[in-house]
């Protein structure tokens, strides 16, 4: 079975964006990049699929500049076997990925393809449903366990209030939630193996698809400041200033 | 003159961030205060190949050259592990270099292997009370007896005696007075660290608890001659071997060091408010931390030239020594500043960097002072008489 | 054109999130002066339908009835919504687990894009939602013909429940695409309020240290406040609670009236899960803890000491 799997570069989490003081965008020059870490947990369910003998080969997908590169040669050191890069320098929303994706799964005819939930730069979380609906394929988001069994992917998702469990019928779509897996470290000799492993580039163009943007920002703000409140000095104070002041009591 | 980090030297300082955001400052505050070893660290470490980084794949290693091995140790050091992350695996880094271009075939694939899988930890006895910088005065015995050498003799601030089950010896096998010269008649010994017969006491210090430093009193240590490396009164040319890479690595980690210091202050100087505005703002605080900034870049691109020199197998000695001095001091400077950016926090240890400043002693006063070096800048590189 | 609204059930109720998916769509009908349309994919929902004539701001229900829209299976519900898009400008859904799985189905076989956790309308064509963690407000402006949304539940007031009077028209449940089975669920046994539309949420950090002083300490506070509980990341990891109590980026996005955090420090991940609190209250013995700098209230003190002693002050 092969597995695709869809991993963005994003600015890292730990890094607190600024917005350009032209509200035009966020200034992410000279900053740190990393794989999306919802994409991290799809690239180490896959290739613990591969590792249980389930998939055959795990093909890596990730679509952008060409620094994309980086992120898909730490997809690679951590177990990956191919990876395409479709390379573009125009800015790609979830619709147009979810193009892209469509066109690779149906040249490499996967019988999975993961995605993370969302990337934490957009906070879409569109990219995943939108191909598989491209595609016509069954979705189970959110995932928190993936099993394949008897040609089916069954798959434990969260949802608000608790979790559900899904049998899909192959080839399907599996969005990743935090608690599916703890992603490995990449090791180093599995980073020097990765450097022999093939990337591919290709460009929309190639794919026939039409990237361009359906979105237009308008503006980028930074949230109303919340001014910060008072120290109480104790829980008694607490209490009054609750029932009296904030009326929430 | 590229002056960037290539593909794979950026891949390697991703990856150890990645490894070194789990062990996050509080959990080198808490090795600071109980001394433990950091044991889950070297751990992890070992298990994801990174203690073999300059070691022949032969053996496990993946045979990088020391530049990539620096680029890893100052990226470890930068997380705010400084020296206590940095020290506890310096040693399986470069340490055991003179194994693996002097050692038998038979020695390598018996020693190598464990050590870069984290399985032995390894010590470093060289230096003595009474012969640090001066080498070829050292003491310690090494005679033989049928097949072992026996030796005795003491040794101080060997790093991670405390939980090393190897150690790196040298001793002299040919008294001074009977050697050609000085620098004859060392030799040069990997083997067990038997407690039976060396009492290692740990020395209170400074600061990195958490890496200990002790004294070895070694009372008739039976080495096997399998455990030589190389021939016998030639150990002396076999450690020089090292003496570099251990100068390089070092700066690394000083300038990481420096680099978290720098870090917590820049932080702290944009978020504290008094009088109305950041403190960031005024010019006294932040002209130090620029500063602070310059003399870690410069110092660091000394760092990169040396390993550079090394992996190109081209002389490097003054610009190891040069990286050592430069970064050290830079580290401290920045260190320093850090605490009166911090004002009264820096002083408290839960803001890390007074602990830092303790470390920044560390690369100063080792392997080599700073007066060593200018004297040896003076002399090798200024042509100027030796004055010692 | 009109404006669909995609609700969510389970067959007996309206879900919470409904009702702020259609505040929203009555705001962009002021734009639009389109009429808001509610749509009930479900199996033996009628009584959905019935609740959902009610809501104030709802013209009609349109009610499509099959066993395979029983379990709001994703590719079943989008196929029905597809099949009666056409005559709506914009198609709504509440950023739910139910609507985020459905409306980008939807957007991607209309060939348009959605926009994911609108916070506020500006115009027929141009939202406002947050980015990088809420770090960041973005104004987006669509320009394809239908706009498909989804609505973070915590940015609009809920609707009215009553004072709506629509009618029902029965519509035909599109096939069932057949490419997924509902196998279970489990959901978490809640006799507390739900985290997401709590008025009062009483979270635990990891200062709690442990489950059984999750339980010990922070229940009876959530009992006298009548109260959600929820958790930072870093007490589901340690295994205090489970995953659903989570508030943050990547967990609930939560805005009560009032949000008490107890041995939270506040990373910038939690901090975008509950910063619409109106009233933030923070519990910690950490001085610096960045909870501080957003909590209207501060309590420095050892939340062992603290909290039972709030819950000893209530009781009186």
């Amino acid at each position: 079975m092969r597995v695709i799997v869809a991993v963005k570069r994003v600015v890292d989490y730990n890094v607190k964006v600024r917005v350009r003081s032209d509200g035009g965008g966020v200034d992410i020059a000279n900053v740190k990049m990393s794989m999306n870490p919802f994409d991290e947990i799809a690239v180490e369910e896959a290739v613990r699929l591969k590792e249980a003998g389930v998939a055959a080969e795990v093909v890596v997908v990730s679509a952008g500049v060409a620094q994309c590169q980086e992120t898909l040669r730490t997809a690679l050191a951590m177990g990956a076997d191919r990876a395409i890069l479709i390379e573009t320098n125009e800015e790609l929303q979830p619709l147009a990925v979810a193009k892209l994706l469509n066109a690779i799964v149906d040249k490499e005819q996967p019988q999975l393809i993961i995605f993370g939930k969302q990337a934490i730069d957009d906070d879409s979380n569109q990219t995943g449903q939108m191909m598989a609906a491209l595609a016509s394929l069954p979705q189970a988001t959110f995932a928190s366990r993936l099993q394949i069994a008897d040609g089916r992917a069954i798959v434990s998702r969260e949802i608000d209030g608790g979790a559900e469990t899904l049998s899909l019928a192959l080839p399907a779509v599996v969005t990743t939630d935090l608690r599916l897996n703890e992603p490995r470290y990449v090791t180093l000799p599995n980073l020097m193996k990765a450097k022999k492993k093939p990337m591919e580039t290709v460009r929309p163009e190639d794919l026939a698809v039409d990237v361009r943007p359906r979105l237009t920002t308008l503006r980028l703000a930074e949230p109303p400041k919340r001014c910060a409140g008072v120290i109480v000095p104790d829980v008694k104070t607490l209490v009054e200033k609750l029932k009296s002041e904030a009326k929430v009591l | 003159m590229n002056f960037d980090l290539n593909e794979d030297q950026q891949s390697i300082k991703a990856s150890i961030e990645k490894v070194c955001e789990k062990f996050d400052d509080e959990y080198w505050l808490e090795r600071d205060r109980s001394g433990e070893f950091p044991h889950d660290f070297h751990q992890t470490l070992a298990e994801n190949g990174w203690l073999g980084i300059a070691m022949s794949p032969e053996y496990g290693g993946s045979g990088l050259g020391m530049t990539e091995a620096a680029v890893m140790m100052q990226t470890i050091s930068a997380s705010g592990a400084g020296l206590s992350g940095a020290s506890a695996v310096h040693m399986n880094i470069f340490g055991l270099n003179p194994v693996q271009v002097f050692g038998s075939s038979a020695q390598k694939n018996r020693f190598l292997p464990p050590l870069i899988r984290g399985e032995d930890k390894a010590c470093f006895a060289v230096t003595e009370p009474d012969a640090g910088l001066d080498t070829t005065h050292l003491k310690t015995q090494a005679v033989r007896e049928g097949d072992h050498y026996v030796v005795t003799g003491r040794k101080i601030w060997i790093s991670t005696a405390q939980v090393a089950n190897k150690m790196l010896i040298i001793a002299r096998t040919t008294a001074l007075e009977k050697a050609a010269k000085p620098t004859d008649g060392l030799s040069l010994f990997y083997t067990d660290l038997d407690r039976s017969r060396v009492e290692v006491r740990e020395i209170e210090k400074m600061g990195r608890k958490a890496v200990d430093s002790n004294m070895l009193f070694i009372d008739g240590l039976r080495v096997p001659i399998d455990d030589m490396i190389g021939e016998e009164g030639h150990g002396f040319k076999y450690l020089l071997h090292g003496l570099n890479p251990e100068r390089i690595l070092i700066a690394s980690e000083a300038i990481g060091l420096g680099q978290a210091a720098l870090r917590r202050a820049t932080q702290y100087a944009k978020e504290r408010v008094v009088f109305g505005r950041p403190i960031g703002q005024n010019q006294a605080i932040q002209h130090p931390l620029a500063q602070a900034w310059m003399q870690l870049e410069a110092a660091n691109l000394m760092v990169m030239k040396a390993a550079t020199l090394y992996d190109s197998g081209k002389p490097c000695g003054a610009e190891a020594n040069s990286a050592k001095y430069l970064a050290a001091e830079a580290a401290f400077q920045s260190c320093q500043t850090a605490i009166a950016t911090l004002g009264g926090m820096g002083y408290a240890k839960e803001y890390h960097v007074e602990r830092y400043l303790r470390e920044s002693f560390i690369p100063r006063l080792a392997p080599v002072s700073p007066q060593m070096i200018m004297c040896f800048i003076a002399e090798k590189v200024l042509g100027l008489p030796k004055s010692y | 054109m009109s404006i669909l609204v995609v609700g969510e059930h389970d067959n007996a109720t309206i879900k919470g999130g409904t009702l702020n998916a259609v505040t929203a769509a009555a705001v962009i009908s002021l734009f639009t002066g389109g009429e808001t349309h509610l749509l009930i994919a479900g199996h033996n929902a009628q009584s959905v339908a019935e609740a959902g004539t009610k809501i104030a701001g709802v013209s009609k229900v349109l009610l499509a009835d099959a066993p395979h829209l029983a379990e709001g299976l994703a590719e079943n519900v989008e196929a029905t919504v597809l099949s009666i898009a056409n005559g709506y400008s914009h198609i709504v859904l509440p950023a739910t687990a139910y609507g985020k799985s459905i409306a980008p189905r939807i957007a991607a076989r209309l060939d348009v894009a959605q926009m994911s956790d609108i916070i506020a309308v500006e115009s027929a064509d141009t939202f406002v939602r947050p980015v990088y963690a809420g770090n960041v407000i973005a104004t987006v402006r669509s320009g394809d013909s239908t706009k498909v949304v989804t609505v973070r539940t915590t940015g609009f007031d809920a609707a009215a429940t009553d004072g709506g009077s629509a009618s029902i028209e029965k519509i035909a449940a599109a096939p069932d695409a057949g490419v997924s089975q509902f196998l279970n669920r489990q959901v978490t046994k809640l006799d507390r309020p739900e985290l997401t539309s709590a008025d009062v949420v009483v979270s635990g950090g990891r200062g709690l240290g442990s489950a059984e002083n999750y339980t010990r300490i922070l229940e009876p506070l959530a009992d006298k406040l009548g109260g959600a509980l929820g958790a930072s990341r870093a007490a589901v990891d340690a295994g205090f609670v489970p995953n659903d109590y989570q508030v943050g980026q990547t967990g609930k996005i939560v805005a009560p009236e009032l949000y008490i955090a107890v041995g939270i420090s506040g990373a910038i991940q939690h901090l975008a899960g509950m910063k619409d609190s109106k009233v933030i209250v923070a519990v910690n013995k950490d001085a610096e803890a960045p909870i501080f700098s957003v909590a209207d209230y501060g309590v420095v003190d050892d939340l062992f000491v603290a909290v039972p002693e709030w819950v000893d002050l209530l009781s009186q």
